[in-house]
């Protein structure tokens, strides 16, 4: 039984004085998976010129990334949610942008489709039109495609194209843009969203409202995430260093991550 | 006969099935196999990505998971099996529950309790240390197992001849049981490595999802499997599914020579008579 | 005495012993004072039980999730048993003893098989059958009951090895000299001999599937109502954890009702084990 009571004190003085405390050197940025293939380098890119220090980036989301950072459990936090009180308390967070990332509405190449105006994309996204003969296509049921909640990509389609509206509750659910444009790509009738900067392969891009997407237009294209860097006002200057750095470097657009005129 | 045959004719469609599954991932791993890819870093838009960190950080987080969790299932296990508490004690009972419970507890939610604990509380970074708490705590139930059914393997004759020749308990355990019991706790441990080496969502959390130039305890620490679960989430490469599969192609064999070798090694403790 | 030699021993021994089981406790416990915010939620149980889940608007229906997970499991032990059941039958034949030790070693790596890479060859083989053959997305209950039993076949195939090797040889023999054919034998005395184990293996095989995240998530749809048949895609509990719990981090309102879904998932584990302890306590 002392054994017992022992280690419970033990654990509650861990808990609470934080003598296991390693924070100096190494970094934890916390957020949207979406910039991950960027940040991956370009943090790489930091570390080259700050011997000695390291950076870790862990998935878990944007919604995630505002907590985190907010609550202190990391010192960055990648979102492209906008901030409110429920997440991140009183903590009056700092950000810098690191460009617009554009989301794409991809469908299946056979849908016979490639225009649509954006009542028609909100009618078939919100599951009131089912077949894609309803907006000129083939006669081939639609299956609706979309992402988690704590999705940022969905937030913005529902506020931009939907008004508030929301997608169908019969959607498949992928987790990632990877899965979303693998299931698009294999599911004949799929219509979906990624987040991308160049044209995806094997899925048709559709034109929205007549306006087309190109990477060299991609300044234009009217939908898209903003992912942000977050982190607290009292962040040491390593933390704003990286911060900096990674929303300064040129070759963002080479991941979809565009300035806002390009 | 009837049902022998088509037992036999079941076992060769699950034979062949697996077969097909195998070959599916090696074919389309194959062309992306290079020695290249074995030594290099992750660079994906020059084209030529590597796995050589990947490798590095799985074989850390296995190796102190495992040296950690094996002798502390083993004492468990010696405790629960050669303190002479009866089967169904009060003491023994509720903690094989516990212990069986905890076996088959969904990853992801250790993983969040863990981060709570050490990063939230301790202010720990997302890092390899973090994913080597995260593995431990995931680990340890199944070390106990492992343990717990190799001693039960030797024979209470043993025991009593050790006990009677005025060996303490502990003494007995440690002199006697456990090297009788070695080929079974070989082969175990060899599993415990198989299975730690396939565990991504729990290591996204925990450990994080890219690799540090600087190697540190407290740096980042991606795994082949999270690099499986990275490439097919955001994965910008060219050919990123056959960088997928060939990373699963190293997951595979690297699992099966573990697990291979330490079958060998446990039949030739055994003295070759199969268990 | 020999007890006083033992003492310091007996002592780590007991402390790595405590430490387990506070570090399990524990963890249960974090799960419990993580669900406990939603007592404070307007008639929490029904809102439970209930098929509505949108967590955002404060509707934790988890139904659609339980139907999911028990439909899923029984796809996956009904497709199973069979294969499993012929592939121990098979090893427990009396085979050159090269050809047993090399089936067992691979069914050995294939239990320890990664789970991303089922649910990668489900994305690439099992869901564009289930929609060729039945239509809709492919992504439904049936695929992923479907990759399941793939991934829990060596393993059950081992455990009901292992049973069938507990019955002994002595019996068969036995059973042979009064003239049984051999499937009589498996039929009639081998089968209802290991049944205790056999059960038992069924119920470790269970508890694996339903507590199986990442490869059935892959191919199961994720839609969250009600599934209306076998080929319409749904969610399991723990899938469900996986997709909502970046918007739920603990420490959120909605990040309760997780610690329930993991919590009901505990609770499920604890009754299997249980369950496999009766009917290895009873013969």
């Amino acid at each position: 039984m002392t054994w017992l009571m022992g280690l419970i004190v033990a654990l509650a003085c861990l808990s609470s004085s934080g003598v296991l405390s390693v924070r100096s050197q190494h970094l934890t940025m916390v957020g949207a998976t979406s910039a991950l293939p960027y940040l991956r380098r370009a943090v790489a890119g930091w570390e080259a010129e700050h011997p000695g220090y390291t950076v870790s980036v862990s998935g878990g989301g944007s919604v995630a990334g505002l907590i985190e950072v907010s609550r202190g459990r990391a010192d960055i936090g990648v979102s492209d949610v906008r901030p409110n009180q429920v997440l991140t308390g009183k903590v009056d967070l700092q950000s810098l942008a690191l460009g617009r990332l554009p989301i794409l509405f991809i469908a299946h190449l056979a849908v016979g489709v490639r225009n649509l105006s954006r009542a028609q994309l909100q009618r078939l996204l919100m599951g009131q039109s089912t077949n894609w003969k309803a907006v000129g296509g083939t006669h081939t049921p639609v299956i609706v495609m979309t992402r988690p909640l704590a999705s940022g990509s969905l937030e913005i389609v529902q506020h931009e194209v939907l008004r508030g509206g929301r997608v169908t509750p019969r959607a498949i659910v992928a987790l990632s843009n990877g899965a979303m444009l693998a299931a698009v790509q294999e599911t004949p009738g799929a219509l979906g969203f990624v987040e991308s900067g160049n044209i995806p392969a094997k899925v048709a891009v559709l034109a929205v409202d007549g306006q087309v997407f190109h990477p060299h237009n991609a300044g234009q294209w009217p939908f898209y995430a903003v992912p942000r860097l977050y982190w607290r006002p009292q962040a040491s200057a390593s933390v704003k260093s990286l911060a900096l750095y990674l929303a300064t470097r040129e070759y963002r657009p080479q991941y979809g991550i565009f300035d806002r005129v390009s | 006969m009837v049902l022998h045959l088509v037992a036999l004719v079941l076992t060769g469609v699950a034979a062949a099935l697996f077969a097909l599954i195998i070959v599916s991932l090696v074919r389309q791993g194959l062309p992306s196999l290079t020695w290249r890819f074995l030594v290099g870093s992750p660079n994906e838009r020059a084209g030529d990505n590597g796995i050589a960190p990947e490798l590095m950080n799985t074989a850390f987080l296995i190796g102190v998971t495992w040296l950690v969790t094996a002798p502390l299932g083993l004492l468990v296990a010696i405790f629960l099996r050669e303190y002479g508490f009866r089967r169904r004690s009060a003491v023994v009972r509720p903690l094989n529950h516990l212990r069986a419970t905890l076996l088959s507890a969904p990853t992801v939610v250790v993983a969040l309790v863990v981060y709570r604990v050490a990063v939230g509380w301790w202010h720990w970074p997302v890092s390899l240390a973090t994913g080597c708490l995260t593995l431990a705590v995931i680990n340890w139930p199944f070390m106990v197992t492992v343990a717990e059914q190799a001693l039960a393997s030797v024979p209470q004759s043993y025991r009593e001849a050790s006990l009677g020749l005025g060996a303490t308990r502990f003494a007995t355990a440690v002199r006697v049981v456990i090297p009788a019991a070695l080929s079974p706790l070989i082969e175990g441990w060899g599993l415990a490595v198989a299975r730690l080496a396939g565990e991504s969502a729990a290591l996204v959390i925990t450990a994080g999802v890219n690799v540090s130039r600087h190697f540190s305890l407290w740096g980042p620490g991606e795994t082949l499997a999270v690099h499986i679960w990275y490439i097919r989430t955001e994965g910008v490469s060219v050919n990123r599914d056959a960088e997928a599969a060939a990373t699963g192609v190293i997951l595979l064999l690297l699992i099966a020579a573990v697990v291979w070798s330490s079958a060998r090694v446990a039949r030739m403790l055994s003295g070759g008579e199969p268990r | 005495m020999s007890m006083v030699r033992d003492r310091a021993p007996t002592r780590i021994t007991a402390a790595a012993t405590a430490t387990f089981a506070v570090v399990g406790l524990g963890l249960i416990a974090a799960l419990l004072l993580g669900a406990w915010p939603l007592i404070g939620e307007p008639r929490p149980l029904a809102n439970l039980l209930g098929g509505l889940w949108d967590p955002l608007r404060g509707a934790y229906g988890l139904a659609p999730f339980f139907v999911g997970t028990v439909v899923v499991t029984a796809t996956a032990m009904a497709l199973t048993l069979p294969f499993s059941l012929a592939v121990a039958v098979v090893l427990s034949r009396p085979l050159p003893d090269g050809v047993r030790l090399g089936a067992t070693r691979v069914l050995t790596v294939l239990t320890a098989v990664p789970s991303v890479i089922f649910g990668w060859w489900g994305l690439l083989a099992v869901v564009p059958w289930v929609r060729a053959r039945f239509g809709g997305a492919g992504f439904s209950l049936l695929a992923a009951g479907l990759v399941l039993a793939i991934m829990v076949t060596p393993t059950l195939s081992l455990l009901f090895y292992q049973a069938l090797r507990s019955v002994p040889r002595a019996f068969r023999d036995g059973s042979a000299a009064l003239g049984a054919t051999p499937d009589q034998t498996l039929v009639r005395m081998e089968l209802p001999c290991a049944l205790p184990l056999l059960i038992q293996a069924v119920l470790i095989a269970v508890a694996r599937a339903v507590g199986e995240t990442m490869a059935v998530q892959m191919v199961i749809g994720g839609q969250t109502v009600l599934p209306t048949g076998l080929t319409s895609p749904g969610a399991t509990l723990t899938t469900q954890i996986l997709t909502d719990m970046s918007i739920f981090p603990p420490g959120t309102r909605g990040h309760a009702v997780l610690d329930v879904m993991a919590l009901v998932l505990m609770v499920g584990m604890y009754l299997l084990v249980r369950l496999a302890e009766r009917w290895v306590a009873m013969p």
